[in-house]
């Protein structure tokens, strides 16, 4: 099984264990010996630990930006002489680029969400 | 015709009327490998019990005749299967984690190869400061690095082998072993030297670290490399690390046979970010045995996650770890 090494980190210390971190195949680096009592809560979170995969869902929101960058060059004309110059299509684009750029900069982490 | 002494060659007999003049050969041709059939292996090898004297610019290695420096051809065999005599030297006797000497002298038509191991890893043995010694252990004769003797260097001249020419050095990863991989430089030729990539992956996905002290990466002893040199020399050693950090600030950086960064290495810092990707270099010049070790350190705040290899849809897209280069 491979972990999500941030994740699991944040359960073990959730439990109260002093560790100095651990990995993703569920190596476990403690400040001191561990305890029997200490085992035995490492792996019951070992045990419970359900991977979010939020590596594979970043990566996934990411290729979709990269994505929808790439279409948005290949939409748009490199340069314009101004609003009136564009196309009634190209300007219902900028208008939805716009409302795109906002709602992704929401959904950012840190951002204030939706 | 050669003129050993001038160590020109001229295209006419009259040498003191040479019509053409160049430079003569080196004086070995030769590398020392762990592969029979090539002198430059490209293949990680371990385990090796055996060093060969390889062909690489050519056959011939000078050797003291007693009276003048001598070309001798030497044998070689590149076949898959070994059918012919080859100059190769068994290091089966020798212990572990120990730096030693190969050398070369020719008896008659006969040319015999022989190592001899050093007082430390680091040295063959104290620095004598005496004329005909250099200060790495090897005597120096005629232009020609040979073999020393330890302790016996009183008067000029004395104290040295120009019998035995120094071909270069090994390191033993086991007792009777020696290796040659992209972690493990244990071979160093005197002769065409040529540059010999250091890589250590860690396979690894990911790691956290939450502690304000510097450690090896990834608790592992084997995010290092290693190599040995016969002279004082420069090795190159990188780092490219790949940290996710939110609240946390990072660093990376490169010990010499420590877990704590050398202070001659540039070290690589990170703060608060939720990507970044840390690369620490070090140039290091040392005699012997060393190991360039991949140093990482949470500066402050919460948890570093570091990454080794990474996959997305069936595509690694990070691959950290350790790389440089030795010429050996």
């Amino acid at each position: 099984m491979i972990f999500d090494a941030t994740q699991l980190d944040a359960e073990l210390r959730a439990a109260g264990l002093r560790i100095h971190g651990c990995s993703s195949d569920g190596r476990i680096d403690w400040i001191t010996a561990p305890s029997m009592q200490d085992e035995s809560r490492a792996q019951a979170a070992l045990t419970a630990h359900v991977p979010d995969q939020r590596a594979s869902r970043q990566q996934a929101e990411r290729e979709e930006r990269i994505g929808w960058e790439h279409q948005m060059r290949e939409r748009l004309p490199e340069s314009v002489a101004g609003w009136r110059a564009l196309a009634p299509a190209q300007r219902e684009e900028l208008v939805w680029l716009g409302l795109r750029i906002q709602t992704l900069g929401q959904l950012a982490p840190g951002g204030p969400g939706i | 015709m050669f003129d050993h002494s001038r160590k020109i060659a001229s295209i006419q007999d009259d040498a003191a009327k040479p019509m053409l003049w160049a430079p003569g050969p080196a004086v070995s041709g030769c590398r020392l490998s762990l592969d029979r059939t090539r002198a430059v292996s490209t293949a990680d090898l371990t385990g090796k019990s055996v060093i060969y004297v390889v062909p690489h610019l050519d056959d011939t290695i000078e050797c003291w005749s007693g009276e003048d420096w001598v070309p001798r051809r030497v044998p070689y065999d590149f076949g898959a299967e070994q059918t012919r005599n080859v100059l190769a030297l068994d290091i089966s006797g020798c212990a572990s984690a120990t730096v030693h000497d190969v050398y070369l002298r020719w008896v008659g038509s006969t040319p015999e190869l022989k190592w001899a191991p050093w007082n430390h890893v680091a040295a063959r043995f104290a620095p004598l400061n005496v004329p005909d010694i250099h200060p790495d252990g090897l005597g120096l004769f005629q232009g020609r690095f040979v073999q020393a003797m330890n302790g016996d260097a009183s008067a000029k001249g004395a104290g040295i082998r120009p019998d035995w020419l120094y071909l270069g050095s090994f390191y033993t990863s086991a007792a009777g072993q020696c290796e040659d991989s992209g972690a493990r430089r244990y071979l160093w030729n005197m002769f065409q030297r040529e540059p010999r990539a250091f890589k250590r992956m860690e396979t690894t996905v990911s790691w956290t670290y939450g502690t304000s002290a510097w450690r090896q990466a990834n608790a592992s002893s084997a995010n290092q490399v290693a190599c040995v040199t016969g002279l004082t020399q420069v090795a190159f050693a990188q780092v490219l690390a790949t940290a996710y950090e939110p609240g946390a600030d990072s660093s990376v950086g490169i010990g010499v046979d420590s877990t704590t960064p050398h202070a001659d290495g540039f070290l690589h810092y990170g703060s608060t970010n939720y990507g970044i990707g840390h690369v620490a270099t070090l140039r290091h010049a040392a005699l012997g045995y060393r190991t360039y070790t991949w140093c990482e350190l949470r500066v402050s705040g919460g948890t570093v996650t570091y990454f080794g290899t990474a996959t997305y849809g069936g595509n690694n897209y990070t691959q950290c770890g350790l790389s440089g280069e030795v010429w050996a």
